[in-house]
């Protein structure tokens, strides 16, 4: 059976400090507003008692991408493996994937005049390496895993701020944090 | 001036005025007496590429209006546009003006370099200065411009890297100028350089 | 106008007389070429690896791995050699490509014709070495000695190398420094009264902890390397509890998050105290065999400690103190971290002994994966040749002079026979991050010449009349220790240096020379020296066989990065205290000395005036270390602006909401900026985050006192300050 990669991100452990967008912007060189991943801060009450929590979130690699549907020019393909890649060789620029896709994903390079996403860096993946902000998380909080192999029970798919899934199926799933007690001052 | 004596600016002309910017950039100019400042106007008032546009008009009667008075802050305003120690407010460097944020020494830089490379030359402290700094860009179209062999060359260099950001570059004088002189050598070399590009587009390649 | 004063000559065409006319002959003969015909040996698509170091003041001090394509830095990231960097760097780390390559770095050196009118001229070394020479030899002939010069220098850059700056000012005679640090003395001296010396386990040992309080520690926003052993764990099994005034990054990751009462720890780990020693649950044997004075101590809490007390003090409910305390008190081994935050306080070294004691007398100091751990220093037995020249011949004066750092400007405007005529400032940014700024800038008014040496334009360098443009780490040579883990790291130079920058080193051999010229011996410093056997001249043999290390250059081909073995990795595990006793001294004579309790007491918190009932804490902020990396247009790219946290109940009460412009205000000075409300700071007090100057024209500094902590000058010469203890008031603006 062909793998169904999606990634699995750990809010439990994820510390919020942004070592994933900088160091995939790093890797490839991106202009500052160009994130192929970020971290959105999200609600406090997320888990009940009140905490600083944040999710990262790059691609979902949707099993029903809308960015592939939306493209006029065919240059999104989706993988054996699930990866949703776009070629930017091939894109005109018209934005209409960065329109369709419910996370906003797909963001629009004036200096290129290009879409620019996260490709889950298939290149590395191809020879074995791991994605950069799978790799360079300090906390090892992002995850690649095969959903076709193990679904971890303990995850989710969907978190506040998080569109949807029934639109387009994304394959990121989350590990929610587990509430701390709390003693606030009497 | 006639307009038709100087349709397209001669070999000659060229070479004066890629030259004047080779000076200028290289900070040259900051410390020229006072009095010399009028020859160097005498020598512009006569350029034909100077006269044959508006921004080169425009930029030499600004340099006619110079006292003594404009010379002082001409050196602050330059190195505030294109030196430091602040943020550059008109930055010299050609990937500032091929990436959004201005980073030096990136990918574009390299291809400037491989061009050097490709005529056997280099910068002199290559990896310590930024190959694509506008004196080491002038310096290499004189260069080209010395042999009528290098002309495919030249015209190359020219439509992919100088031309390309040197609209910007003066758009960004022109914003951020406080200085008469800094201006008209702004005015000067964007009226030159529109010059360039019709000469270009003119001779096709 | 400027061409009727002179006479119309006859035109001389084009380039000629161009030429003639700058002065350099005919066309670019004579002009120094910017291209020369390349190299024959020059190819494309050659890829290095080097090894340097993150030398910003940090926990981490991260082992890099820098790759460079054809001489130009392309990918920044952790050395996965070094098990605590673990091939990963923190957001700031990640940043390094833009702090190599912004078009915003100094480039040249350059003096202001008037200082902060922006009006600067670009001069060449020569002439920057020729402007301070000759001031500072004209100083020490008109006073007699080089005490009017003052040297203002910390934490930007610990590379060892670095130390050249110190070395050189010490080289030229006897000056005035800047002493002390704003980091962490008053804890610092606390456990130097207790043990001798702050020392602290290896980080990778909280993995060993079957019990962790981060008692005031942030580090997922301070030392994100430390926090991935911590959640590992925690995923084994470990319980993390963090005690904190707010709800950090870190309180958020908590098992169990108890909030204090800010600067009222010490009574909080007084009344766990006065539990375990009720509850007969502390080490016996561990105190009789290891202490002095615990019955004196035991006697003190006996008589003046209550848990309803502590519960009172602390805000912290009796049952929690109560659970907590016995918790920690049978968990073998467990782990305190104590924070720097918690000691910037009028209290601060009083806690921190009470937390101490904590430790104590529980048996956790000496153990592999316990311990008291606040810093420690020792990977730290450089030679420290830089600093070894001393001052020539014939200097006046008898010995270095010292003003508090803490307090800088007061103590500069203060300083007399001599005055202070001229500052030289490297790895520093005073003006952005000193309490009292408008102190500080008065202080520069009093100078006859300010030379700045820094990377980026910031409000000192604004403020200065020469500034000197220097080295990233990535184009320089070092080598670098932490003040936390146990590794050492070598720092190549990957790159050649950009523009005229030079590194510290090489400025202080460049003015010796200069000084050498003008006057000869009137400086001892080397005026020449290749920074690679400098670097090698660090090493001694004992820190080699720390590190199992042959010489630097053999670091540098086997890794870049060595640990220390693990002889020194157990803070006291020899139970051999540093104390005059060598024991663990809960009666210290030396505290009493100093003029403090010699017990670990409780002494009373700074207390809210009226007008100013808020505090307002400025702790540190995840994009920035002090005043670096915040400025980076990557991080601002995230966040662009500072702001103010403030509880909703606080908010309600003064009609401010999300967002709006809110004005903080005390006796000192105010600014305004927009509010967040959150309930992650409790409602009596706001928080700002430190070190934000880019961009706005206020620092976090602008309500923040010269307000001394208790402790500091037995261990750093002067006491610290007690930045959470500013009390201000809050209004929309």
């Amino acid at each position: 059976m062909a793998k169904k990669l999606g990634f699995l991100v750990n809010i439990e452990r994820c510390i919020g400090c942004h070592a994933c967008e900088i160091s995939c912007k790093s890797f490839y060189q991106l202009e500052p507003n160009m994130r192929r991943r970020r971290v959105t801060e999200l609600p406090e009450e997320l888990v009940g008692t009140p905490v600083r929590a944040f999710v990262s979130t790059a691609c979902n690699h949707c099993d029903e991408p809308a960015c592939k549907k939306a493209c006029p020019v065919g240059a999104y393909t989706k993988r054996e493996d699930g990866i949703v890649v776009h070629d930017q060789n091939m894109c005109i620029g018209c934005q209409m994937c960065g329109k369709a896709c419910p996370y906003g994903v797909p963001q629009f390079n004036p200096v290129k005049k290009k879409m620019d996403k996260c490709s889950m860096c298939y290149d590395r993946l191809d020879v074995g390496q791991l994605p950069i902000c799978v790799e360079k998380c300090p906390l090892e909080a992002i995850q690649i895993v095969d959903y076709n192999e193990v679904e971890p029970s303990n995850s989710v798919s969907v978190v506040p701020t998080f569109a949807d899934p029934s639109i387009t199926h994304p394959t990121t799933h989350f590990i929610l944090p587990k509430p701390g007690k709390q003693t606030r001052r009497f | 001036m006639n307009h038709s004596e100087i349709k397209h600016s001669c070999l000659e002309e060229r070479m004066f005025m890629y030259q004047l910017f080779l000076h200028y950039y290289r900070g040259d100019l900051l410390k020229l007496p006072a009095a010399e400042w009028g020859k160097l106007l005498e020598i512009l008032e006569c350029q034909p590429a100077l006269q044959s546009n508006d921004w080169g008009r425009k930029a030499v009667l600004q340099l006619q209006n110079m006292t003594t008075q404009t010379l002082e802050p001409f050196e602050y305003d330059f190195n505030r546009l294109f030196v430091g120690p602040n943020k550059l407010l008109a930055s010299p460097f050609e990937s500032s003006y091929q990436n959004f944020e201005g980073t030096v020494m990136q990918a574009e830089t390299l291809k400037v370099r491989n061009f050097y490379y490709y005529e056997g030359l280099q910068v002199a402290n290559e990896g310590g200065l930024p190959d694509d700094h506008i004196q080491f860009e002038l310096e290499f179209i004189l260069h080209l411009l010395s042999s009528e062999k290098k002309k495919e060359a030249l015209h190359l260099f020219l439509e992919k890297h100088l031309l390309k950001w040197v609209d910007q570059h003066c758009a960004r004088i022109e914003e951020h100028s406080q200085s008469l002189i800094t201006l008209a050598f702004g005015y000067m070399l964007k009226g030159f350089i529109l010059l360039e590009k019709s000469l270009i587009e003119g001779e096709g390649l | 106008m400027l061409n009727e004063t002179i006479s119309r000559r006859t035109f001389i065409k084009g380039s000629v007389s161009l030429s003639a006319l700058l002065g350099l002959g005919a066309a670019g003969t004579q002009a120094p070429k910017g291209l020369i015909p390349k190299a024959a040996a020059k190819t494309n698509g050659k890829v290095e690896q080097f090894y340097n170091a993150c030398p910003r003041n940090c926990y981490d001090t991260c082992s890099i791995l820098t790759t460079v394509e054809d001489g130009r830095i392309t990918f920044i990231t952790g050395n996965e050699k070094n098990t605590y960097t673990k091939g990963r760097l923190c957001v700031k780390g990640n940043t390094y490509p833009r702090v190599v390559y912004s078009p915003d770095r100094i480039k040249y050196p350059m003096r202001q014709k008037g200082r902060g009118s922006g009006n600067w001229e670009r001069i060449s070394w020569d002439e920057a070495y020729t402007i301070i020479a000759k001031k500072i030899l004209e100083i020490k002939k008109e006073y007699g000695s080089t005490l009017p010069i003052c040297l203002n220098k910390y934490s930007g850059n610990f590379n060892i190398l670095n130390y050249a700056t110190e070395g050189m000012l010490s080289s030229i005679g006897y000056t005035t420094r800047a002493q002390g640090t704003p980091c962490d003395p008053a804890g610092s001296d606390a456990q130097g009264f207790d043990m001798g010396v702050a020392y602290n386990n290896d980080p990778e040992q909280f993995l060993d902890a079957d019990y962790i309080i981060l008692w005031g520690a942030n580090p997922s926003w301070t030392s994100a390397h430390s926090m991935y052993f911590i959640e590992e764990a925690k995923e084994n099994g470990t319980k993390l509890v963090v005690i904190d005034p707010l709800i950090t990054q870190t309180a958020s990751k908590a098992d169990e998050y108890i909030q204090v009462k800010a600067s009222t720890d010490g009574a909080l780990a007084l009344g766990m105290i006065r539990y375990i020693l009720d509850n007969q649950l502390y080490d016996k044997e561990w105190v009789n065999q290891n202490s002095i004075g615990f019955n004196e101590f035991f006697a003190y809490v006996k008589k003046n400690i209550t848990l309803d007390w502590a519960a009172e003090k602390t805000g912290v409910p009796k049952p929690v103190i109560e659970r907590i305390a016995r918790e920690y008190a049978t968990a073998k081994p467990a782990n305190i971290w104590i924070g720097f935050g918690m000691q910037r306080h009028v209290n601060g070294g009083a806690m921190v002994r009470a937390i101490d004691a904590l430790a104590a007398i529980t048996g956790n100091i000496g153990k592999k994966g316990g311990g008291v751990n606040y810093i420690g220093g020792e990977t730290w037995g450089f030679n420290y040749h830089t600093m070894s020249f001393g001052a020539p011949e014939g200097s006046g004066g008898e010995e270095d002079r010292f003003v508090n750092m803490n307090n800088f400007g007061a103590q500069v405007l203060a300083a007399n026979e001599p005055p202070i005529k001229m500052m030289w400032i490297a790895c520093r940014n005073p003006l952005a991050q000193d309490p009292e700024p408008t102190v500080v800038k008065k202080a520069f008014d009093q100078m006859d010449l300010v030379v700045t040496a820094d990377l980026y334009m910031n409000q000192t360098v604004e403020y200065s009349d020469i500034v000197l443009p220097v080295t990233t780490p990535f184009e320089s040579v070092g080598i670098n220790v932490s003040y936390w883990h146990y590794w050492m790291n070598v720092n190549e130079q990957a790159i050649k240096p950009l523009y005229e920058t030079k590194s510290d080193l090489e400025i202080a051999m460049g003015l010796s020379k200069k000084l050498n010229q003008i006057e000869p011996g009137s400086c001892t410093f080397p005026v020449s020296g290749d920074p690679l056997e400098w670097v090698e001249k660090e090493l001694n043999n004992d820190i080699k066989a720390l590190f199992g290390v042959k010489s630097w250059d053999d670091l540098r081909k086997n890794g870049g990065t060595a640990k220390a073995n693990e002889s020194i990795t157990v803070a006291w595990n020899d139970l051999k205290f540093r104390t005059p006793s060598g024991k663990y001294e809960f009666y210290s004579k030396k505290a009493a000395q100093y003029g403090h309790h010699p017990l670990p007491v409780f002494t009373e918190e700074y207390k809210a005036p009226k007008e100013y009932p808020i505090r307002c804490m400025s702790p540190h902020w995840k994009f920035g270390i002090h005043s670096q990396f915040q400025h980076q247009d990557w991080l601002m790219a995230i966040q662009d602006h500072p702001f103010i946290e403030i509880h909703p109940d606080l908010a309600k009460t003064r009609s401010i909401k999300d967002g709006d412009i809110v004005k903080i205000i005390n006796e000192t000075g105010y600014m305004t900026l927009p509010a967040k409300i959150t309930k992650m700071v409790p409602a009596d007090t706001v928080v700002m985050y430190e070190g934000w100057w880019k961009g706005v024209n206020y620092t976090e500094n602008f309500t923040v006192k010269a307000l001394a902590e208790d402790m500091g000058e037995y261990k750093k010469g002067q006491r610290g300050i007690a930045f959470h203890d500013n009390f201000v008031n809050i209004e929309k603006a």
